[in-house]
């Protein structure tokens, strides 16, 4: 295996990047100067209710040991409890990342046609009104914050035409129909945001990748369009195509966050809103430590997806 | 296709195109790239088209298959290919040509390939489209191709990918590639510019073969005379997109009609006459080097003489440019020692002084790299001036003023920015920069190789004349055996990173000959029609008495 | 690079002049706005609650009877200047970064490169999240506070392009010679390197500046905004979400004011990278 020290190399980097991140989220919440309980309780709280939080907390240690608990912690799988409902937070989330999965499940098997598609038309006719329009189009819908789209759709779908239900709850007990319902105009909104930046990533790749040499020489071979396209410049587009998603899924993760909201999804976005309304520290250290790592975890994959796919590491 | 004989069938015309003209769209509006010209090409013959680069000779290369690339437009004209129009027939049809009568090899061999595939396939697409013969027999030719193009490992180098193969064997699989579907023509663009001349050797010797082999017309596109006079059964010299002259090859080596033509043919003819020196400047005693764990100079020992010319001579991987590192203190030598006027010179550049740094100055290969695009000609040349000597504004002007007028530049250039300035008086200002802060020693680094044949002499003129005026001393590392012999007083000739050998200018270039030095001088084009046939039946012939003596 | 106004417009596209209008039309806006808007931002029960278009109240009445126009009017120079200070905030840092991990390399890259990894691991929006939860309840609302989490969230993003905007200038040769002459490092970023990437960092900057007021009107729609009643525009889409099925014109309105400050911001943006692509080929 040529691969396996990279990918080795790759996996330890992305270890590191994860200890980072748990280190910056710590260190936001619970080890920059001042009383963290008085920080998240206000100037306003009693001695006694901070006293509590402390005792809560355990914020009479020193923070730096307390970081190693917590990293040891969940290090077995144990995220410790939340402060207001006052559950294990696995317990909590579980349910609220199924949710969710299934959610950005929906929204990526949309997003890959919309985006590959859309960009694979803009390269094709480069300059021409097609691209010109999409451009025009992409560059709109980009513009448009996501709680704005999810406002049109339910302005659209919900106020002016009844077909969906405004609110998207669904639960253990849902049937196929109820999930479905629930499920369509989230993920739209979700694959919406999500494509418009890949196209005009891919659109500039695929067109790099057409401006080539190898596609220049493969088109005075006499080769028809459509070979040129597909098997010429398509194997070149695949590993940019993979990075330009694995970068997307930060606006996928934000998008949850407010996707859930418009649509009062039960996810775990909608958890994490909630969790920093009521200031619920273990909680939040815990879904964002999850979503980071789930935005990690996905990089690490289209990384060595990558290092596999270059036919510059192939041996003969 | 050599052009001692003539073939059989040479009389059929292939190609016309009558007065071409194309336009190319910069700086938001059109210029006229090729102005009416026309070219005729008879069946099995080869055609060179000469020229500097913006002669518009590539341009012309590709219009002869009826493309115009994206940028260019074909304002008027007409081409004929074997009786069809190609400028009005359709896109399906002129496929349909591409693939089966016209093929293209391009300069870039590296990049022309698609990474993505194994090269045989790519080497058969064309013929396998057309549906010529089924793919069997198309890779048993294509590896028939390879054997005859005298590439390793023929029968598997095709199941290679692109990365996998050097730059000259590339260069032969895209020969392959064009020939496979038995072409009546091959543009070929620069074919062996990219090469070095050892390997440039073998891979005209394989296109001349194979070309001749099938009886194949050609387009053969360089800027090199020598190599042009060894393809090509007839050359045509352009300039500014138009025809300066058209004759056949002897006719046109011998007896060039045009100034132009002229004044090309007489670049190669200048010369200096050797002078020794006793003083050594600057000495390089057993030094190694390495890139991480790669290394690449090995106990190199080299005498700098005082006031002299150094030429450095090598083929890329030899080390030459890693050594000129080395005497910058870039890359700190791993052990050996660097003497400066008999004083140690500290490795690293960061352990020199301003004065250590001041006496050895370095001009560079890429003029349009080498110089800060934000910056006015007077900051680039002022800086070290203010650096080195503390001169500022007036004083440090009047000063920038005489740096211009040694690089033959006047007062109007000061406050020019570099992207108003031609290849050439980029390269002066980077000459300037290197006076400017009163060095000993300056190494010019490749210093002509990216520019023009013509504008190569006046540079090489102008170092000449300043080296007399200022006594400076001069490592000029170079691949070109031309400008070595141009401005030399001694040569170094590295291989692999090893010194072969070190003498003066007459002694190198003269018999007897190490093995490498031979290969390399020997594999230097010569404006002799007959070099490349001579110079192979030599070499066969040693090869064949090695043989016999084994 | 210092061209005259005249000369930039004339050689600029139809996308870089659209850009320029409306974003010229929202800055007088913005500046203007507080002098000619009908009703204070604050003011209640000007009108009757949902009452919806009208030529009185183009954007319609909120449920406190506030008029929604007026408050959008206000919003404007708030929501314009928080994104313009936050986003200056983090070129300032993620350039400075940039170009030192750049020129440093080593082992004083690689740890910059991780912190700005680790940052840039966390999505952007939770980031923003997080830096305003971490401020705690008393500075949470505060307009100063939206900046700063602009700034946190883009400077290691910036510091990334501008790294790698300055490690393709470092391989130049004219900086090679710079090192050669024995100039210091800062003299180097100074002179040689920085003036190379003005060209990325400007249109790093635009590109920017135009997410920074969705950013800013998230933490709004989600309700960690700037306090009310102050009238940003993502909290007045969270205010009015539920009035959507009354009155869509509520929602309507400081959408269409959102939308296309950023589509100008966008086009503007697009128009200039383009601007600046032909420069640089032609010059």
């Amino acid at each position: 295996m040529v691969y396996l020290p990279l990918i080795l190399k790759r996996i330890f980097s992305a270890l590191i990047t994860l200890l980072i991140v748990s280190a910056l989220i710590y260190g936001f919440l619970e080890m920059l100067p001042g009383d963290v309980a008085t920080r998240m309780l206000g100037r306003t709280a009693t001695p006694e209710t901070l006293a509590n939080l402390r005792e809560q907390l355990g914020l009479n240690e020193p923070a730096l040991k307390r970081y190693f608990l917590w990293l040891f912690n969940i290090f077995q799988g144990d995220f410790g409890t939340a402060l207001t409902s006052k559950r294990p937070i696995t317990e909590i989330l579980a349910p609220k990342i199924f949710n969710t999965l299934i959610l950005s499940g929906c929204a990526f098997i949309l997003y890959l046609p919309l985006s590959f598609i859309t960009a694979l038309l803009q390269a094709y006719y480069k300059n021409k009104n097609i691209d010109i329009s999409l451009s025009i189009i992409t560059l709109i819908i980009l513009s448009l914050p996501d709680f704005i789209i999810g406002t049109i759709m339910i302005i659209v779908f919900v106020v002016v035409f009844p077909i969906f239900p405004a609110i998207s709850l669904v639960g253990e007990y849902s049937d196929f129909s109820e999930w479905f319902m629930a499920l369509v105009m989230p993920s739209i909104t979700l694959a919406l945001v999500m494509s418009v930046y890949a196209v005009r990533m891919l659109r500039d790749n695929l067109i790099e990748v057409l401006d080539s040499e190898y596609i220049f020489m493969a088109k005075l071979k006499g080769l028809s369009k459509s070979t040129v396209l597909i098997k010429h410049a398509l194997p070149n587009a695949i590993i940019p195509t993979l990075n330009i998603t694995a970068l997307n899924l930060g606006f996928l993760i934000g998008g949850v966050v407010i996707v859930e909201k418009i649509f009062t999804f039960p996810g775990f976005g909608n958890l994490l809103i909630d969790s920093i309304k009521f200031r619920d520290l273990p909680l939040v250290e815990a879904t964002i430590l999850i979503a980071a790592s789930f935005y990690i975890f996905a990089n690490l994959l289209t990384d060595i997806l990558s290092i596999i796919f270059n036919p510059k590491l192939r041996k003969q | 296709m050599t052009n001692t004989f003539y073939k059989k069938n040479q009389s059929e015309l292939l190609l016309e195109m009558k007065d071409i003209q194309i336009d190319g769209f910069a700086d938001n509006r059109w210029h006229k790239i090729i102005k009416g010209m026309n070219l005729k090409l008879n069946k099995g013959e080869v055609l060179g088209l000469i020229g500097e680069s913006g002669a518009g000779k590539s341009t012309m290369g590709k219009a002869a298959m009826g493309y115009t690339q994206p940028g260019c437009k074909l304002v008027g004209g007409s081409i004929s290919f074997d009786g069809i129009d190609l400028i009005n027939i359709s896109d399906q049809e002129k496929r349909n040509i591409w693939s089966t009568k016209i093929a293209y090899v391009a300069q870039s061999a590296a990049a022309s390939f698609n990474p993505a595939h194994k090269l045989i396939f790519q080497t058969i697409e064309a013929a396998k489209k057309s549906k010529i013969n089924n793919e069997k027999f198309l890779i048993k030719d294509a590896i028939q191709l390879y054997k005859n193009l005298q590439l390793p490992d023929s029968e598997t180098i095709g199941y290679r990918y692109p990365h996998q193969v050097s730059g000259g064997q590339l260069q032969r699989i895209m020969t392959a590639m064009a020939i496979s579907p038995r072409p009546e023509l091959i543009i070929f663009d620069e074919p062996t510019t990219a090469l070095d001349v050892t390997t440039q050797v073998e891979v005209l010797a394989a296109i001349r073969d194979i070309v001749d082999e099938f009886n194949t017309a050609a387009i053969y596109i360089t800027h090199d005379l020598a190599v042009v006079a060894q393809m090509a059964d007839r050359i045509k010299v352009l300039q500014y997109g138009e025809e300066v002259e058209e004759a056949e090859t002897r006719n046109m080596l011998s007896n060039p009609k045009e100034k132009y033509t002229k004044s090309l043919w007489s670049v190669r003819s200048l010369t200096k006459p050797e002078e020794k020196s006793l003083d050594t400047i600057l000495s390089l005693e057993n030094v190694n080097a390495s890139y991480g764990k790669s290394k690449v100079l090995f106990n190199v020992s080299v005498k700098i003489p005082k006031g002299k010319t150094v030429a450095i001579v090598g083929e890329s991987g030899s080390g030459k440019t890693t050594l000129a590192k080395v005497i910058t203190g870039l890359l700190p030598q791993t052990d050996g020692n660097i003497n400066y006027n008999g004083k140690t010179l500290p490795s690293r550049l960061e352990k020199r002084n301003k004065e250590q740094l001041r006496k050895i100055q370095m001009i560079f290969q890429m003029p349009d790299t080498a110089i800060n695009p934000r910056q006015t000609v007077e900051e680039i040349i002022g800086r070290p001036i203010e650096f080195y000597h503390g001169l500022k504004k007036d004083e440090r002007k009047s000063r920038v003023i005489e740096l211009l007028k040694m690089i033959e530049l006047d007062e109007n250039y000061l406050y020019r920015f570099p992207l108003e300035l031609s290849g050439g008086q980029k390269q002066r200002v980077c000459i300037a920069r290197a006076l400017a802060a009163n060095p000993e020693l300056i190494i010019c680094d490749e210093v002509t190789s990216a520019l023009d044949q013509i504008v190569q002499e006046e540079i090489l003129k102008l170092l000449q004349k300043l080296q007399k005026e200022l006594g400076v001393t001069y490592i000029f590392i170079t691949h070109d055996i031309a400008t070595v012999k141009a401005i030399s007083d001694e040569i170094v000739v590295m291989y692999k990173g090893k010194v072969v050998e070190q003498g003066m200018k007459s002694e190198i270039l003269n018999p007897p000959f190490p093995e490498y030095t031979n290969l390399l001088l020997s594999s230097v084009p010569e404006m002799d029609p007959n070099w490349l046939t001579d110079l192979l039946n030599k070499r066969n012939n040693l090869k064949y008495k090695k043989e016999i003596n084994q | 690079m210092i061209y005259k106004f005249q000369d930039l417009w004339k050689r600029s596209n139809i996308t870089f002049k659209v850009g320029f209008i409306i974003l010229f039309i929202h800055i007088l806006i913005a500046i203007t706005g507080p002098f000619w808007a009908p009703y204070h931002y604050a003011a209640i029960n000007v009108g009757e609650p949902l009452t919806g278009m009208s030529w009185k109240y183009p954007f319609g009445v909120d449920a406190l009877g506030r008029d929604i126009f007026s408050r959008v009017i206000h919003g404007s120079w708030m929501v314009i200047s928080l994104s313009i200070l936050g986003t200056s905030i983090g070129l300032l840092v993620g350039a400075f970064t940039g170009l030192f991990s750049a020129y440093a390399g080593g082992w004083i890259d690689e740890t910059i490169q991780r912190i700005n990894e680790g940052f840039i691991s966390i999505p952007f929006l939770i980031l923003g999240l997080l830096i305003i939860l971490a401020a705690g309840p008393d500075l949470s609302g505060e307009p100063l506070l939206m900046s700063l989490a602009v700034a946190i969230v883009y400077a290691p993003r910036i510091s990334r392009i501008a790294r790698s905007a300055a490690l393709e200038v470092i391989t130049k040769d004219f900086v090679i010679a710079a090192r050669l002459r024995g100039e210091s490092a800062i003299s180097i970023i100074r002179r040689e390197i920085l003036p190379n990437t003005y060209g990325t960092l400007l249109v790093e900057f635009s590109v920017r500046a135009g997410f920074a007021p969705i950013l800013i009107g998230s933490f709004g729609y989600l309700g960690f905004g700037i306090r009310p009643p102050f009238p940003e525009w993502g909290s007045i889409i969270n205010d009015n979400r539920m009035l959507v099925y009354m009155s869509p014109i509520t929602v309507i309105g400081p959408a269409v004011a959102l939308s296309s400050l950023v589509v100008s911001l966008n086009l503007f943006t697009e128009g200039l990278a383009r601007l600046l692509r032909t420069a640089k080929r032609e010059l």
